[in-house]
């Protein structure tokens, strides 16, 4: 297995060597003579700060977070909801798993490879705007705006967990006469479907605060409240909504955990 | 009339099968006729080109040149995998079972080759030939474990559901890769005698690679050493003498005690 010697500016190096130029420049791009705080906002950032041990909790303002949360939990499972159904589609077609000959391999890998980088290479706010345009200020904007990314994202990554799945089982299936569909079914899809599940559930968690932010384009959730509370100062109220948010990203996080312990068991 | 080669249709008739990887030569003009029924012992050194052999007689590599054919027919033409299922069933030293599934899907996918994509679909949520599955598991002794997931099995175990998969594939044609190697003798011996209640309840032929001598001697028929891809012997096994194995090990300086 020897592998024949590299010789110093060759490959990774040189891409190593171009990043470390490149930060170097970056530095040399800052001007130092310039605060990087400007002054008149220390006093807003002190004031920010007070309020984290004063968060609002009256009744009624907790009744707005709920709600908040409740948009913003409901805009993330409906995103990743249709991410998971295209995703996996998309997914099993580009691994290329079920092709017969290499040249249809090819074209699907290389197919659906496009049009999954198509989807994931616009962010969810640009969809956000695009669909808050063209079908105005409504859940299924900020729904759909969640799906295209992510359907390109889960994608890519189901494909790639279904590629890298240890190929002695699955040759142990092909001479028990299994076809591709079947290795996929009997093989790759049960050993894959840990990794695949961990994946989706810490995308979910992306999905969770994407949606808080993608109510800045208008639609109801915690960011609007965050916008709300931040326009008028309230920076009490601003602390109890990112508190929420967080509580949200840790449910979740429980909750993989214990979906994966059960799987494992 | 077991090791008579003119017993009947040959189940094998490897001519000149020659086969070739970029490292190094692991075929080389192998001729080899298999009768039904007969209990093949494949020896040599590591690297002599035992697994090539049984790959090619799986259909899981086509050779570069020469012929082999199965039943009359070449295995080339067969390699869809569907046919062959019926025919050769292979079984290795890691059982290569799938883990994350509960035994007794290991154990039906032996049928998968007799099954549509919809019904092996729907027996992952209600098992299809079930009673299959169970006859297999209760003649191997863990009927059981049939609803325990694949992992939680100790290392015996597996090896059973990996014979009961065998079992419900039902081939004409057993093929073990080293099935022995990382074993204890008396794993090794639990596992030989499985391997060949299996193959006699239906009269199976075996052909199977191993290390051990003793082994050959007490279960199987006839003996072919390989070196270097070359066939160095192929004798019945009562003519298999320390003659015969000091050559086949010379100079790797490997001997072939159990």
């Amino acid at each position: 297995m020897a592998r024949p010697r590299a010789t110093f500016l060759e490959g990774r190096r040189l891409v190593s060597l171009a990043l470390l130029a490149a930060l170097v420049w970056s530095i040399w791009q800052v001007q130092w003579d310039q605060p990087i705080i400007h002054g008149g906002g220390i006093g807003a950032a002190a004031d920010l700060f007070r309020a984290l041990v004063t968060p609002e909790l009256s009744p009624s303002f907790l009744a707005t977070v709920l709600k908040a949360s409740w948009h913003t939990v409901a805009y993330a499972f409906g995103g990743i909801t249709l991410a998971v159904g295209a995703g996996f589609s998309l997914g099993v077609i580009a691994s290329g798993v079920l092709a017969r000959s290499s040249t249809g391999r090819w074209s699907m890998i290389v197919g659906t490879r496009g049009l999954l980088a198509l989807m994931r290479a616009i962010h969810e706010l640009v969809w956000a705007w695009l669909f808050v345009v063209a079908i105005g200020l409504s859940p299924m904007a900020a729904i759909l705006a969640l799906a295209i990314p992510y359907s390109g994202i889960l994608g890519r990554i189901y494909s790639e967990i279904l590629q890298d799945v240890p190929e002695e089982p699955l040759s142990a299936l092909r001479t028990a006469g299994a076809s591709e569909w079947q290795v996929l079914l009997y093989g790759r899809l049960p050993i894959a479907l840990p990794d695949m599940l961990s994946y989706t559930f810490y995308r979910l968690e992306c999905a969770i605060r994407a949606a808080a932010v993608m109510s800045f384009v208008g639609v109801a959730g915690l960011g609007f409240q965050i916008q709300i509370s931040l326009d008028d100062l309230r920076f009490s109220e601003v602390w109890t909504l990112l508190f929420a948010l967080v509580g949200l990203i840790l449910l979740i996080d429980l909750w993989s955990t214990w979906v994966r312990r059960s799987l494992v068991r | 009339m077991k090791t008579s080669p003119n017993a009947a249709q040959p189940v094998y008739v490897l001519e000149g099968v020659t086969k070739t990887y970029p490292a190094a030569r692991a075929l080389d003009a192998i001729d080899l006729t298999i009768s039904p029924g007969e209990r093949v012992a494949v020896l040599g050194p590591s690297g002599s080109g035992k697994t090539s052999l049984l790959h090619v007689m799986g259909g899981v590599v086509p050779p570069d040149t020469g012929t082999a054919t199965i039943e009359g027919q070449p295995l080339t033409g067969l390699s869809a995998g569907r046919e062959l299922a019926g025919m050769v069933g292979m079984i290795h030293q890691q059982y290569d079972l799938v883990p994350h599934l509960p035994v007794i899907h290991n154990v039906l996918a032996g049928r998968l080759g007799r099954w549509s994509t919809m019904r092996s679909l729907l027996s992952l949520v209600l098992p299809q030939e079930r009673n299959l599955a169970v006859d297999a598991l209760e003649i191997l002794g863990i009927s059981d474990k049939i609803n325990e997931r694949t992992s939680r099995l100790s290392g015996g175990e597996q090896q059973r559901v990996a014979m009961a998969r065998l079992l419900v594939q039902a081939p004409r044609v057993i093929l073990a890769d080293e099935p022995v190697a990382s074993l204890d003798p008396a794993r090794a011996e639990a596992l030989m005698l499985l391997l060949n209640d299996v193959a006699d309840r239906s009269n199976n032929t075996v052909v199977a690679s191993l290390h051990s001598v003793h082994l050959t001697r007490k279960y199987f028929s006839r003996a072919i050493g390989l070196r270097r891809g070359r066939m160095h012997f192929d004798v019945p096994v009562d003519l298999l003498d320390d003659g015969l194995l000091n050559d086949l090990y010379d100079i790797e300086g490997l001997d072939g005690e159990t």
